[in-house]
């Protein structure tokens, strides 16, 4: 037994355990004990478990620079969720724990796996307690939400298994085995002429950019994250998108390097217009949640444009470094942005802009904290952020120079808006319904924050170490494009 | 042909039939004299039981008994699940009937019979097996769909005796062009225009008895009208056995009904998935469900020739009659008639077991990963897919992906909101448990559908 397997069987000990001791202690002590075994996975890992030969199943684990901090990324901010719900005022918890460990069973074996089938198997199953936990925790129109949520994922990933059934078939055809390993499907997808693979294409596409979400089909995100409850917002903008962006880079660009290649400049065009117009509708927005949450399409914007930014007939190797990097940046802070928000709006009941003004006498330390997420979300100097953007930025500029002054003005708004909501929350006039009974952090409160604080600088400062893993991946992408 | 028939045979073949009628028409006769549906439903279980321990310890080598039946792997593996969902109809009637205050022992032996006919039809090689096997599974059917007698049980037993009725009519007309056109009774390859037709006809029957489109008017009025016990037994054991049989007639005559299977699955995922969305009525509901899946069924019939896709086939009607047993035995111990979804708002609240139960089942038949929904859904799109039907894969995920929303509605009631009327529910610790034994069935195959492969290798032990 290996940390590897450790980390993917706690959560499972956990989710059974939930079923008969309802005690939110249980999702504590196995988030915590995952945490733990996920800290000594060696980069480079890889082993294979047969599930079901007759589907083609197998779990083969995986993992590489890609992966790995986004492995951490769940494992550590699941905990801090159940490290949170200790102290959250919130009904039917024993239920919560249940669902938060099913999520996190799933999402943990979704990352490390290499094969297709077994991906879209996590991928999907994510929707059903994701579902529950937006309409059973959430607020205001939380079915509606869920539906909306569970909808749109599912339209995307129906015709992602097609494509990936069709690659299997075609391989099944020339081999005579079953398989959906990664390597194999490369194999016979090198193969198909250019139309297929752009139609197979697409079936991918179309599911990761649901999930991501991407410009057109993003319409799902901001009812969702809204309604659902804090630790929801908290997974769904941490990891769940991650999901998306993950799997594009690790299956979609390696199975389809010729059609990237082809038409890359309309991912690029989608991301910047969701880079764009996600900052614009995000200075609109009235609702501090929903805010955040267009904040999140306008970034997610980043790493769709760096994993696809092609310089001549090459893709930008910084582009790549920079959307992994990105990805467990916004992580970090977009997921601890929902967990301030959530931290006040239990206290007031209300996320509402206007309802707030000069809160930051009363409590400076939700204000600072909130300062240095919004800073590492805007991409200030010394926090993660500032690496993950700039090398986005770098490649966007090396691809296409309109690109890369658009990028930057995205950057730009994104210190717009959410300087703007510090502004109007934390600093002016004091309003005293709000402020009188405005409590600051409790201890748990203070204890879920500043892990994630602390790695927002570690990330800023020694960016080398963490570039050094990243490596490791991005070189795996970077290897199958350039044939 | 010729047939040799011994006593042997009887006993090795036939002993475990003749035993469980046998011991199912005492069970009737004590029934009926002591007045006690305790004494009929124990033997009719333990005739059951006897078909059950057939299926696994068989030893002869009947592969042609008496030349009509074909006892092989298929035959076996029916046999066992039939008896199976034979059992849960057993322990659901019984809470039924007990629960409404009837004395009404039949039912049992109906369920018996109607088993025993689904078995045979499983392994029909002609005709005429078939055509009777077909009708002892069917008669049975109206009469216990009729054991509750309101409105509702009346107007659907009418219903469901009349169409059947005439769908059988076909049959025989069917019969009768394929004995013209091929002299002979035995299911084989058409050698006419007519018997082409009569092949048509007879499926069109069969079709008709799994509750597949345009075939399926009956299914929303009876699946709403009758006692959810016969429901059960209707949702899992007659399609079952209708399936098994259009696979022997696809693979007796060797032929691969194309266009005749392109039209059921694209309409019965249409009507069933629009349909479904409209339904206030859960019993409604899942009979629309019942018809999408049918037609993800029948994509599993495009594999005909397939090395695999008898065995798909099996898993996909085995999972599916288990979730849908377990979701109708939910339903069944609801003292409400009709179940309005209405009056399961904030089920959870009062009765979480049973909603977890229920919702476990619900999300079965979504196909959604995790439980038997997903990898059935992936075996149907992967032979459809392997044939090169495009068009009906890409409707049945766009059907899939619409049917996806009624599922969920149930389970929106049961978990998101609260309950405004009291709800009326009888608990029963007995059924529970066995819905508990049939939701992990529907997990373990879902997250490990090789176990099923194994065990289809492994029945008859001997083999």
């Amino acid at each position: 037994m290996d940390a590897v397997k450790m980390t993917l069987i706690f959560p499972y000990l956990g989710f059974f355990l939930s079923l008969f001791i309802r005690s939110v202690y249980i999702g504590f002590f196995f988030s915590l004990a995952t945490l733990i075994s996920s800290l000594f996975i060696n980069v480079g890992y890889s082993d294979e478990i047969l599930i079901a030969e007759k589907i083609g199943f197998s779990i083969s684990l995986y993992v590489d620079g890609l992966n790995i901090l986004l492995i951490w990324l769940t494992t550590g901010l699941f905990f801090l969720v159940f490290l949170y719900a200790i102290v959250e005022k919130r009904e039917r918890k024993d239920e919560y724990t249940f669902l938060f460990l099913l999520l996190e069973s799933l999402l943990i074996p979704s990352f490390m796996t290499k094969n297709v089938l077994v991906f879209y198997f996590f991928f999907d199953a994510t929707l059903i307690p994701m579902f529950f936990i937006i309409g059973i925790w959430g607020t205001g129109r939380k079915v509606y939400s869920a539906y909306k949520f569970l909808l749109f994922t599912f339209f995307g990933s129906v015709l992602f298994l097609v494509s990936i059934i069709y690659l299997g078939i075609e391989f099944f055809s020339s081999e005579g085995r079953l398989s959906f390993e990664l390597e194999d499907l490369i194999k016979v997808a090198g193969q198909l002429d250019f139309q297929t693979k752009a139609l197979l294409f697409l079936g991918f596409f179309l599911a990761f950019a649901v999930k991501i979400p991407l410009m057109p089909v993003h319409v799902w995100l901001p009812d969702a994250h809204t309604e659902a409850p804090t630790g929801g917002s908290v997974i769904l903008a941490g990891i769940l998108l991650k999901l998306g962006s993950y799997g594009f880079l690790r299956f979609a660009l390696p199975l389809f390097p010729d059609v990237v290649k082809e038409y890359w400049q309309i991912i690029a065009v989608i991301s910047l217009a969701g880079i764009i117009l996600g900052a614009v509708l995000a200075l609109s927005q009235e609702d501090m949640k929903r805010l955040i949450a267009y904040s999140s399409v306008s970034h997610m914007g980043y790493i769709t444009l760096g994993s696809v930014a092609f310089s001549g007939d090459k893709i930008t190797y910084e582009g790549l470094q920079g959307a992994v990097l990105q990805m467990v940046n916004h992580g970090i802070a977009t997921g601890a942005l929902f967990f301030i928000v959530g931290m006040i709006y239990e206290r007031t009941h209300t996320r509402m802009i206007r309802d707030y003004s000069g809160i930051a006498r009363k409590v400076p330390i939700f204000t600072f904290f909130f300062f240095i997420f919004a800073l590492s979300s805007i991409g200030f100097p010394s926090t993660g952020g500032f690496i993950g953007e700039l090398l986005v930025i770098f490649s966007a500029m090396r691809s296409n120079i309109i690109f890369g002054v658009l990028v930057a003005a995205g950057a730009i708004f994104s210190a717009g808006y959410l300087l703007y909501l510090i502004l109007r929350v934390f600093f002016g006039a004091e309003k005293s319904d709000i402020n009188n009974h405005i409590k600051d952090t409790s201890f748990v409160e203070f204890l879920t924050l500043v892990p994630l604080a602390i790695f927002v600088f570690i990330i800023g400062i020694f960016p080398g170490y963490f570039m050094k893993i990243i490596d490791g991946g991005v070189e795996f992408v970077w290897k199958h494009l350039l044939q | 042909m010729e047939t040799s028939f011994t006593i042997r045979d009887l006993i090795e073949d036939w002993g475990a039939f003749v035993l469980s009628l046998i011991l199912g028409s005492l069970g009737l006769i004590l029934g009926r004299l002591l007045k006690k549906n305790l004494v009929s439903m124990l033997f009719n279980l333990f005739a059951l039981l006897i078909l059950l321990i057939f299926s696994i310890l068989y030893s002869g080598d009947g592969n042609e008994v008496f030349g009509i039946f074909e006892f092989d792997r298929f035959f076996f593996n029916s046999c066992f699940w039939l008896s199976v969902f034979g059992i849960i109809t057993l322990f659901v009637s019984f809470q039924e009937v007990s629960s409404k205050g009837e004395v009404f022992p039949e039912n049992f032996f109906f369920v018996l019979l109607s088993s025993l006919g689904a078995i045979l039809m499983t392994s029909s090689k002609d005709f005429l097996s078939l055509f009777i096997s077909k009708e002892l599974m069917s008669f049975n059917i109206y009469a216990m769909i009729y054991f509750i007698r309101d409105r509702y049980g009346v107007e659907s037993a009418f219903k469901y005796f009349i169409s059947s009725a005439l769908l059988s009519l076909f049959y025989l007309l069917g019969f009768s062009f394929f004995i013209i056109s091929n002299e002979t009774i035995f299911i084989s390859n058409p050698k006419t225009i007519l018997g082409i037709l009569g092949v048509y006809l007879v499926l069109f029957d069969l079709f008709f008895k799994s509750g597949s489109a345009p075939f399926h008017f009956w299914v929303p009025d009876v699946y709403q009208g009758a006692p959810s016990s016969t429901v059960v037994f209707a949702g899992s054991v007659v399609k079952f056995a209708s399936f098994l049989a259009i696979m022997r007639i696809f693979d007796f005559t060797g032929q691969n009904y194309q266009h005749l299977l392109e039209i059921i699955v694209v309409l019965s995922v249409i009507i069933g998935s629009f349909g479904g969305l409209v339904q206030k009525e859960l019993k409604r509901l899942l009979a629309y469900s019942s018809i999408a899946h049918s037609g993800f069924i029948s994509l599993l019939l495009f594999g005909t020739g397939n090395k695999d896709f008898k065995e798909f086939l099996l898993f996909y009607l085995a999972t599916y009659g288990i979730s849908f047993a377990g979701a109708f035995s939910v339903i069944s111990l609801f003292k409400n008639t009709l179940l309005y979804l209405e009056d399961i708002r904030g089920f959870s609240s009062s009765h979480r077991f049973f909603s977890l139960l229920l919702s476990v089942f619900l999300l079965t038949f979504t196909g959604l990963p995790l439980l038997s929904g997903f990898p059935s859904k992936y075996f149907a799109f992967f032979t459809a897919l392997s044939s090169k039907e495009f068009i009906p894969v890409i409707i049945s995920a766009i059907g899939s992906l619409i049917s996806l929303y009624f599922y969920f509605i149930p389970l929106v009631r049961t978990f998101m909101e609260s309950a405004e009327n009291k709800i009326y529910f009888n608990i029963n610790t007995f059924i529970g448990l066995i819905l508990m034994i049939l939701a992990f069935l529907s997990f373990v195959f879902g997250v490990y559908p090789d176990l099923f492969f194994i065990m289809i290798q492994k029945i008859p032990l001997s083999s």
